[in-house]
């Protein structure tokens, strides 16, 4: 007999793709239920949305093309590795998202440049690394962002 | 502004969609008019991202109108040839039904995907809304890239050659250039455009793979394999997050589903596998990993059919592969020659380290443990990588998919064994690929396997469901006519069945 046409066969494959169904459906059912239950709502409270309405004030300051550098809490080769070491994305974060706001602006991770681009959330800023620069403030957004131009 | 987002897909579509009925005209190859969607839509948003990068020296100028104007006249004359060749007449016959005891089943079963597709459009919708602009990688990289296209104007080469490596400036561009544009059409810079984007690649994923199952193995087929892709929940957050591997994964599907098309036609010409290659050229022109797809596609299955139908045929398939594959491949020169920097993966690479990299088996243990691990657990959603390793089996993943086939058994159609073979040959290929990618990688091991390998099996994902599918027992057997022969009975006779009672129709 075809194992297709024996009933054994045939009951095997229907508790097969009720399993899959089943499956499926508890899949699809939970995943809409944390989704559900962790929406934060419509109104823009998303941390990149947050971080673009601080940030854009900075635009009306800096040239429509060119380049900026940035600094923050820590230099950024120890931002980048707590990164790589999957300790702390946050300091990473703050500047991506510097650099995707000011687009297309190019932002560069150094307070090497004429114009660099302070973000302090809920730190200071290092006196010391500002002094080694060369930095002074040129106009202070609150919130820990601070536009600095470099002495030269 | 929803509305203008439609507006900015019509012409793609249009275009995608006269092209296939080019290739494939309906009266020798009958394709449901929902496939030819399914296909033609990524088809059109990889030709209208072609267009814009090769007009991009415009920017600032005439871009948009230009770009516009000559897709219109594309689509214009897209269109008249379709016309000309008769392909519309056809495309509107209405299937054949698929009665027979389990049409209720079936029925039911439909039922049943309906309602996890709601919930999957839901938990999408859901996750859009929480991060409009996508995750990281989306931010990172491809949206912002966009807006580096979109704002910078006659400077847009100034980005690639700023030297900011963490933002990958030399990734492909058919994403970035599909949101530029819909921007464009907006004529505001809307966070709703990447969102639709990614919506209409998920959907598209979605509706090729059940689509083309529904057509080549019957309607409850088709059902069950989108039931289980969009019960996935990786796929639906990356495919929410913006990010460029679920449209990734589109290309690869429609790539090797379109040589069970051409297998499965009576009197098979090149249009399929021109279009097979023109998928398999998106996908390299999607991400960096499509490049090794391509390659492989462009490989494997020329050798399969040279090994199974002499050279001259498999010769011919592969200049008709790259045929299909050579316009992106071509701009995808361009851009990697003249425009974009080097890859992140070789900078700083010497011979020598990479030699002490592969000779390192630590790393080849590492890589094998986290493939292993990540297999089992990866569609189970965007991982947490300070939890420890939680494998839920009653998440639909490649274990539930062995354990349905175990039950189900096994039933070929001898038409699509080459395509079977080719398939998987391809995913173990593209996963060998990637495993020696991160042997050499200069990046650190551990956070390059966390950060990647769940989004690149995500990527051949919709692939092993649809090949899973082609060659397991489904509910309710395969369609009136199609030559469904189990294992090694009768294939012969079946087939010679399947002409006489179908008229050569592929479907139902």
């Amino acid at each position: 007999m075809d194992e297709t046409s024996s009933p054994f066969a045939r009951h095997r494959s229907r508790v097969a793709y009720f399993l899959l169904l089943a499956c499926a459906l508890y899949a699809s059912g939970g995943l809409l239920y944390e989704k559900a239950s962790v929406f934060p709502g419509l109104a823009g409270k998303d941390p990149v949305s947050i971080h673009e309405r601080r940030v854009e004030p900075l635009r009306a300051y800096l040239p429509d093309r060119g380049a900026v550098g940035y600094v923050t809490a820590l230099e950024i080769e120890k931002v980048f590795a707590r990164e790589r070491d999957l300790r702390d994305v946050e300091l990473l974060g703050h500047f991506i998202l510097t650099q995707y706001t000011l687009a297309p602006v190019l932002v560069y991770p150094r307070p090497d440049r004429p114009l660099v681009v302070g973000n302090f959330i809920n730190t200071e800023p290092d006196q010391a690394l500002l002094g080694r620069y060369g930095l002074v403030p040129l106009k202070d957004f609150g919130d820990g962002l601070i536009l600095y131009r470099r002495k030269e | 502004m929803i509305a203008l987002l439609i507006l900015s897909f019509l012409l793609p579509v249009a275009i995608g969609v006269s092209i296939g009925l080019i290739l494939l005209p309906p009266e020798k190859c009958p394709l449901p008019p929902l496939l030819r969607l399914a296909l033609g839509g990524g088809t059109g948003l990889g030709i209208t991202s072609l267009a814009g990068f090769v007009l991009l020296p415009l920017a600032g100028s005439a871009y948009f109108p230009v770009r516009e104007a000559l897709l219109i006249a594309l689509a214009l004359a897209l269109g008249f040839l379709a016309c000309r060749k008769g392909a519309f007449r056809g495309i509107f016959a209405p299937p054949e039904k698929e009665g027979g005891k389990y049409g209720g089943l079936s029925l039911s079963l439909c039922t049943v995907t309906g309602v996890i597709a709601v919930a999957a459009a839901a938990s999408f919708a859901l996750t859009t809304f929480a991060e409009p602009h996508g995750k990281w990688d989306a931010f990172l990289i491809w949206n912002l890239h966009a807006r580096f296209l979109f704002r910078s104007g006659a400077d847009w080469t100034a980005y690639f050659g700023s030297g900011l490596d963490w933002t990958h400036p030399d990734y492909p561009l058919l994403l970035p250039l599909t949101v530029e544009r819909a921007w464009g059409y907006c004529g505001v810079e809307t966070p709703a455009a990447p969102a639709f984007v990614a919506a209409f690649f998920a959907l598209s994923v979605a509706g090729l793979l059940a689509a083309v199952l529904w057509t080549l193995r019957g309607r409850g087929r088709g059902c069950l394999a989108a039931a289980v892709l969009l019960a996935s929940p990786l796929f639906i957050l990356i495919g929410a997050s913006q990010l460029a591997d679920v449209p990734l994964s589109y290309f690869i599907l429609g790539a090797v589903a379109l040589l069970f098309i051409h297998d499965r036609r009576p009197e098979p010409d090149g249009g399929t596998l021109v279009l097979a290659g023109l998928f398999a050229g998106f996908a390299a022109w999607t991400k960096n990993e499509g490049v090794l797809f391509c390659a492989l596609f462009l490989s494997v299955r020329p050798v399969a059919t040279l090994l199974s139908a002499g050279p001259k045929r498999g010769v011919k398939e592969f200049l008709e592969l790259a045929a299909g594959a050579s316009p992106a491949l071509i701009v995808l020169l361009i851009f990697k020659a003249a425009v974009a920097p080097g890859s992140d993966l070789l900078a700083g690479q010497s011979p020598g380290g990479i030699m002490e990299k592969l000779g390192d088996m630590g790393r080849y243990g590492t890589i094998l443990i986290s493939y292993l691990k990540t297999g089992l657990t990866f569609t189970q959603g965007i991982p947490d990588v300070r939890a420890p390793f939680q494998p839920n089996p009653a998440i639909p993943g490649i274990a539930l998919l062995l354990v349905y086939h175990g039950l189900a058994g096994r039933e070929v159609n001898p038409q699509d064994l080459r395509g079977i073979v080719t398939g998987w040959v391809l995913v173990f290929l593209v996963l060998a690929g990637y495993f020696f990618v991160l042997v050499v990688t200069p990046h650190d091991l551990k956070w390059h396997l966390l950060t990647s390998l769940n989004r690149l099996l995500l990527q051949l994902w919709p692939l092993a469901i649809f090949l899973v599918f082609m060659s397991a027992r489904g509910p309710g057997p395969a369609p009136a006519g199609t030559p469904a022969v189990k294992q090694k009975k009768g294939a012969g006779r079946k087939r010679t069945g399947r002409k006489q009672k179908n008229g050569g129709r592929m479907a139902h």
